[in-house]
């Protein structure tokens, strides 16, 4: 049992003290005095042409539509300093524009959709430095420098609403407005994969507003370039102090307990003092129970919301109140309690009781609250609960295969964990999850293959993750059904062929047929599924499910947009409703092909 | 000329001083590392050999390869199949390779003559949760061409000891046809590694856990129950040959099916056996494993089981099973008979001090055992993280009990070589003891309701090799330890080289009593083993166990004198704390150094043998609480720990 669990993650709580971003209006923004930006209802973007966006009239949308002349930046009227921003943004086909934080650190936006090795200027790098030198005949030279590449190229398919999470730190200045700390990009997150982490920037990027770095300065978003549509934006600036904690007390416990009572009216076996809070309070990382009782300095009242890493059994109690029950907990899992609290001193208790020698202890807290940023509470040994674990990465330089355990994510949250599954990576960067047991393409990512150390680590848990940005179509289940209404009882997976390129061909039975399945990489940019029919008895009909969603649009005569997720070309399909949602089908005598675009 | 001379002083002595070593297992049988290329993770998890003589692996990271030629120092290996998932076994059938996946048994086949499989064909599919425990086994494939494959249970999240059968197949055995057709066949199974045919039967071998007192190989018939309940979650269903029933256990034996609260080792309590279980229920397929491996001395995790079918060129054990040991880095030798239709017989040590955790055997064309290991995340007592290696006879007879045969009133012996006459007939030359394992949801079981058996009559027979012992107190159902300690070869005057069989006595054969007369032993000091289950009354055999020796209890009072590293090796291997420890480095266990740099008190290292506490050493594989070690005994080995340092 020991080292099952293979890796500690400490992902800092994200804010939830977020200020939406209307854009029922433009009244966040200062004016242009150009018309190029302005707000619609919906854009639609045609995928076979350039810069070209169609608009709804209405509102919820910011779209920019430059022409020559009137391709005016956009200011925002907020100044922000410490931030954390997130927003939804859409690409014209071969589009461009750029993101400016403190309007002097860009983030590019770009189509970069189909780039295998993205770079500096891609969408979601930081851009490059520039300034101007004069060569000889003293005419001023460009000279570009530093500059941040995304990891991996998470772009999506033009006319896609793609979000973007930035963590942003401000240059800090002395009393006499000495920079005396760099402005940092915290975290680019982009289609949910970190792509940028704790990059510092020695100064403005090429474009700013002004080279002179400030502790405050407004967002500044490209109109000169191209077409780009933005919703459901948020910023969060942080302007007040942190909270803090003090007058920890502990008292420990040592014993096997398996319920407080068992230790609640005993005499400790110490009680003393911590700067910070540990678990390290015990003398042993297991058979111990601990009370931490401490204070919160709470610099503004409001809502704050704690986050609990915390290996074994524990209960939180706020003002005395029980905000978290007692329950286990393994060293990964984290539990949140949002409260209101009022300014000033807030005492918190903590219960914790560990047992499980197998478990690598821990214990991290981490407030956040109105106008500060996540802070952590406890020390940093109390993180450390064991020695990492050196990554087993699968990187797809050749078509790669590799069944393994996967688990299905739908909202961050693990739906299914599929265990016939087979994964196919392929070197330009796109790779997809083939489930065995209902003959169904379970999902698809971009970036990087996949990290096998949950499996190949230690005893591993069978299991292997995506490294990229994952489109999970699980909803797509039963792909074939006999008149749209089948069940897959008598479905058997027969396995799969692979080509001379190492490509798979999958094979089962179902009904009176025999199905092939090939799914390949067309254009290097999506992939292209042809299903071969073999039947038995050419009187009975085969649906195919192609895709199902809360919506399915017809864009065009072949082209579908699936809850404005992926796009579905393929000619001769129909859409009927099921359930609440609908469902894309098609009838096929011998074959299908049809294309996934994302 | 003088330099010379020295020289051969030198060579003299140092074979002198190796001579009086006695012989050891290497002299024997030679281990041979076979060069893997670097980069290459050989995690075997299947391993066979093909009709040219190559070897097929394949590897818990799913991939499979041919080992061109072996039997040089230069093999090609030559990547055939990737991306399976986790595959511990492959089985060579009609020209293609077989392999389990988690999941699936999978047919490989190179159609365009490349040398890579380009078809992966499911052969069947089975149902599995997704639990990291629920690996699969083999597969082996039976004369009339189905497919034998095992699979673990899974276990539960917060009560993560306890095994669970979360899915069909899960702890059962598979018999799969060739096209497809799966019938589930045997259930009670919690690790069923060990998998062999054996005469074109299937055997399989399960090790150490809840349900589970030790390891142990047994026969496997449709319909039969080997212990661990989980699987009887779908005795139940339409297509299970399985009888046995879930409430029929728990009636006899408390689950403690509390997620709260791990199951741990209750002394006094009334206990029974999975014997007894089989005894009392018959009709109900119940099997009792044909033979028992001791934990700790044979094993710790069984693995491959394989016959000898070498017709002597491997030796003298033509016709014997031997079975790998994972965790223990060794392998074990089996000698079965049928007694009353169904099988018994011996476990005797055979050969430790693989690189790696054994866990897949093969012959190879050269009649050499072919020996793949890993111990990645399971930990063995060899080191390396994987292994392929090559057990070679040397040729050479090594003295020891060849067979032992259960016999109406005793045991007879036959030894490799020829016995001074002497000694075998003495009847103070013999040990014996019986014990057994309790049945119950704890991890294990000590050895329980330990006996001493008078030998009172030896006879050797005409051939000088064989003698039939006349053995007091024979009980079914028990594990016989038979230590030979005094019979010495007539060549060398050797002792024997393993000198221990442990014989599983199912049933007491009918028969002429031997033509003896029977004399009382000499009294012997008193073994040193303590009866952890003592002071019991084991209603199903109404047997009251031993109480603890004297000598523990005053052992307690007595000073311990630091022994020597002789003695104490003696003491640790008997206890079987060699199974995991040694002095120097780190094994399964932290190394006696790396204790004794912890500085604990002698009585703080007697509590720790007796009560472990594994989060004091939080990367390595928990300990089992040693509690049958003598207190003495004890004592002595802490005191040595601390004089380590």
């Amino acid at each position: 049992m020991k080292n099952l669990f293979l890796c500690l993650f400490f992902v800092l709580p994200l804010s939830n003290f977020a200020q939406k971003v209307s854009f029922n209006d433009m009244t966040f923004w200062k004016n242009s005095g150009k018309t190029n930006w302005s707000i619609v209802k919906s854009v639609t973007v045609d995928l076979n042409s350039e810069e070209s966006i169609a608009t709804e009239p209405g509102s919820g949308v910011m779209v920019n539509q430059p022409v020559a002349g009137n391709n005016a930046n956009l200011e925002s009227i907020l100044e922000h300093g410490d931030a954390d921003i997130s927003f939804d943004f859409m690409m014209a086909k071969h589009s461009n524009s750029g993101f400016y934080l403190q309007g002097r650190y860009e983030i590019q936006l770009l189509d970069s959709w189909g780039v295998i090795n993205p770079h500096t200027g891609d969408c979601g790098g930081i851009y490059k430095r520039r300034r101007f030198i004069k060569d000889q005949n003293g005419k001023d030279q460009e000279y570009l420098w530093e500059g941040h590449a995304p990891r991996i190229n998470t772009c999506l398919a033009p006319g896609l609403w793609q979000h973007m999470d930035i963590q942003f730190q401000a240059p800090k200045f002395d009393a006499s407005g000495k920079k005396i700390a760099n402005a940092k990009v915290l975290l680019v997150k982009m289609n949910g994969v970190i792509i940028q982490e704790n990059v510092e920037l020695t100064g403005p990027t090429g474009g700013p507003i002004s080279e002179m770095e400030v502790a405050k300065g407004p967002i500044m978003i490209q109109g000169d370039h191209g077409k780009v549509a933005f919703r459901n934006m948020s910023i969060t600036n942080y302007v007040g102090k942190k909270a803090e904690i003090k007058d920890i007390q502990y008292m420990a416990y040592y014993g096997t307990f398996s319920k407080p009572q068992d230790f609640l009216n005993k005499r400790p076996d110490k009680v003393s003092k911590l700067e910070k809070l540990s678990w390290e309070a015990s003398t042993q990382p297991n058979d111990f129970a601990l009370i931490y009782q401490s204070k919160l300095l709470i610099p503004e009242s409001g809502k704050h919301e704690l986050t609990f890493q915390i290996a074994g059994k524990y209960s939180v109690k706020i003002a005395g109140k029980e905000v978290l029950p007692d329950q286990w907990t393994h060293t990964n899992d984290q539990r949140k309690a949002t409260v209101e609290l009022p300014a000033g001193e807030v005492p918190m208790e903590i219960t914790v009781y560990k047992t499980d020698g197998w478990m690598k202890p821990i214990l991290a807290v981490w407030v956040a609250g109105p106008g500060f940023r996540p802070v952590p509470l406890h020390s940093l040994g109390s993180v450390l609960g064991g020695t990492a674990n050196d990554p087993i990465l699968l990187d797809a330089n050749n078509v790669t295969i590799l069944r393994s355990f996967t688990d299905i994510y739908k909202n961050g949250e693990k739906v299914k964990r599929l265990t016939h599954a087979v994964n196919v990576g392929h070197p330009n960067k796109l790779h997809y999850t083939y489930d065995l047991d209902n003959g169904a393409l379970a999902q698809i990512w971009k970036g990087d293959f996949l990290d096998t150390s949950p499996m190949w680590d230690n005893r591993g848990d069978g299991s292997s993750r995506p490294r990229g940005v994952v489109l999970n179509l699980d909803q797509n289940f039963t792909i074939v059904s006999q008149n749209s209404a089948g069940n897959l009882s008598n479905f058997k997976t027969m396995g799969y062929d692979l080509d001379e390129n190492d490509m798979p061909t999958f094979k089962y039975k179902i009904y009176d047929s025999e199905i092939m399945d090939k799914i390949s990489i067309a254009d290097n940019k999506y992939f292209s599924r042809k299903i071969t029919v073999k039947k038995s008895d050419k009187s009975t009909p085969i649906a195919f499910k192609i895709a199902e969603g809360k919506s399915v649009k017809l864009l065009s005569e072949d082209t579908y947009l699936v809850d404005e997720a992926y796009y579905v070309k393929v000619s001769g399909a129909k859409i009927d409703p099921s359930g609440s949602n609908y469902v894309l089908s098609k009838n096929i005598e011998n074959e299908l092909v049809y294309s996934i675009i994302w | 000329m003088k330099k010379y001379i020295k020289l051969i002083i030198l060579l003299v002595t140092f074979s002198a001083t190796y001579a009086q070593k006695g012989p050891v297992e290497s002299d024997y049988y030679k281990i041979a590392k076979i060069a893997i290329p670097e980069g290459l993770v050989l995690e075997v998890g299947g391993l066979v050999t093909l009709p040219n003589g190559d070897l097929a692996a394949s590897t818990r990271r799913g991939e499979v390869y041919i080992i061109q030629n072996p039997y040089s120092d230069t093999p090609n290996f030559k990547k055939f199949a990737t991306g399976l998932h986790e595959i511990l076994g492959l089985a060579y059938h009609k020209d293609k390779l077989y392999c389990a996946q988690r999941g699936e048994l999978t047919k490989l086949s190179d159609t365009n003559g490349d040398g890579k499989a380009d078809k992966y064909e499911t052969i069947a599919s089975w149902p599995i949760s997704g639990h990291y425990h629920e690996y699969s086994f083999g597969p082996k494939v039976g004369p009339d061409g189905a497919f034998y494959v095992t699979g673990n249970v899974g276990f539960g999240n917060s009560d993560w000891w306890a095994g669970k059968s979360f899915v069909p197949s899960r702890g059962w055995t598979l018999r799969i046809t060739e096209d497809g057709k799966v019938e589930p066949f045997a259930a009670g199974h919690r690790s069923p590694c060990g998998i062999g045919m054996i005469d074109g039967e299937f055997f399989y071998g399960d090790n150490q856990g809840d349900w589970m007192g030790s390891g142990f190989i047994s026969h496997v018939e449709k319909g039969d129950f080997f212990g661990h309940p989980a699987s009887l979650a779908w005795a139940n269903t339409t297509d299970s040959p399985v009888k046995m029933r879930k409430d029929l256990i728990f009636a006899k034996v408390d689950p403690r099916d509390n997620p709260a609260v791990k199951p741990e080792y209750v002394k006094d309590e009334p206990m029974t056996t999975i014997y007894e279980m089989a005894k009392n229920n018959p009709g109900l397929g119940i099997k009792s494993p044909a033979v028992w491996l001791p934990h700790g001395i044979l094993g710790v995790s069984t693995s491959e089981i394989i016959t000898d079918d070498t017709k002597g060129d491997f030796g003298p054990f033509t016709g014997q099973a031997f079975v790998g040991d994972q965790g223990m880095s060794k392998i074990a030798r089996v000698f079965l008979e049928k007694v009353k239709g169904r099988y018994q017989g011996a476990s005797f040590d055979f050969r430790s001090g693989f690189r790696s955790g054994v866990l897949r055997m093969s012959w190879g064309n050269d009649n050499a055992l072919y020996v793949g290991g890993t111990n990645r995340g399971w930990g063995s007592t060899g080191k390396e993280p994987f292994s392929l290696e090559r057990l070679v006879y040397a040729g050479k007879m090594p003295f020891e009990m060849k067979t032992v045969k259960a016999m109406p009133d005793g045991f007879e012996i036959e030894f490799t070589l020829p016995v001074n006459k002497a000694t075998a007939e003495n009847v103070n030359s013999y040990d014996v003891s019986s014990y057994t394992y309790k049945y119950h949801p704890v991890y294990g079981s000590p050895m329980v309701d330990i006996k001493e058996n008078a030998v009172r009559g030896a006879k050797l027979a005409a051939d000088g090799k064989t003698v039939r012992i006349v053995v007091d107190g024979l009980r079914e159902g028990y594990v016989h330890e038979i230590n030979p300690t005094a019979v010495k070869a007539i060549e060398d005057n050797l002792s024997l080289l393993h000198g221990t069989a442990y014989y599983t006595l199912n049933s007491i054969p009918e028969g002429a009593k031997a033509n003896i007369a029977l004399v009382a032993p000499k009294p012997k000091a008193k073994k040193a083993k303590e009866d952890v289950g003592s002071k019991v009354n084991t209603p199903d055999n109404q047997k009251k166990e031993a109480a603890p020796s004297a000598a523990g209890e005053k052992a307690k009072n007595l000073k311990t004198a630091v022994i020597t590293d002789k003695e104490a090796t003696a003491i640790l291997a008997k206890n079987t704390c060699l199974a995991c420890h040694k002095k120097d480095e780190r094994a399964v266990g932290p190394s006696y150094k790396e204790v004794a740099a912890r500085k604990y008190s002698n009585a703080k290292i007697v509590e720790l043998i007796y009560k472990p506490q594994p989060q004091n050493w939080p990367d390595l594989t928990p300990m089992a609480p040693m509690i049958n070690m003598p207190k003495a005994e004890a004592a002595k080995i802490a005191a040595w720990i601390n004089s380590l340092n």
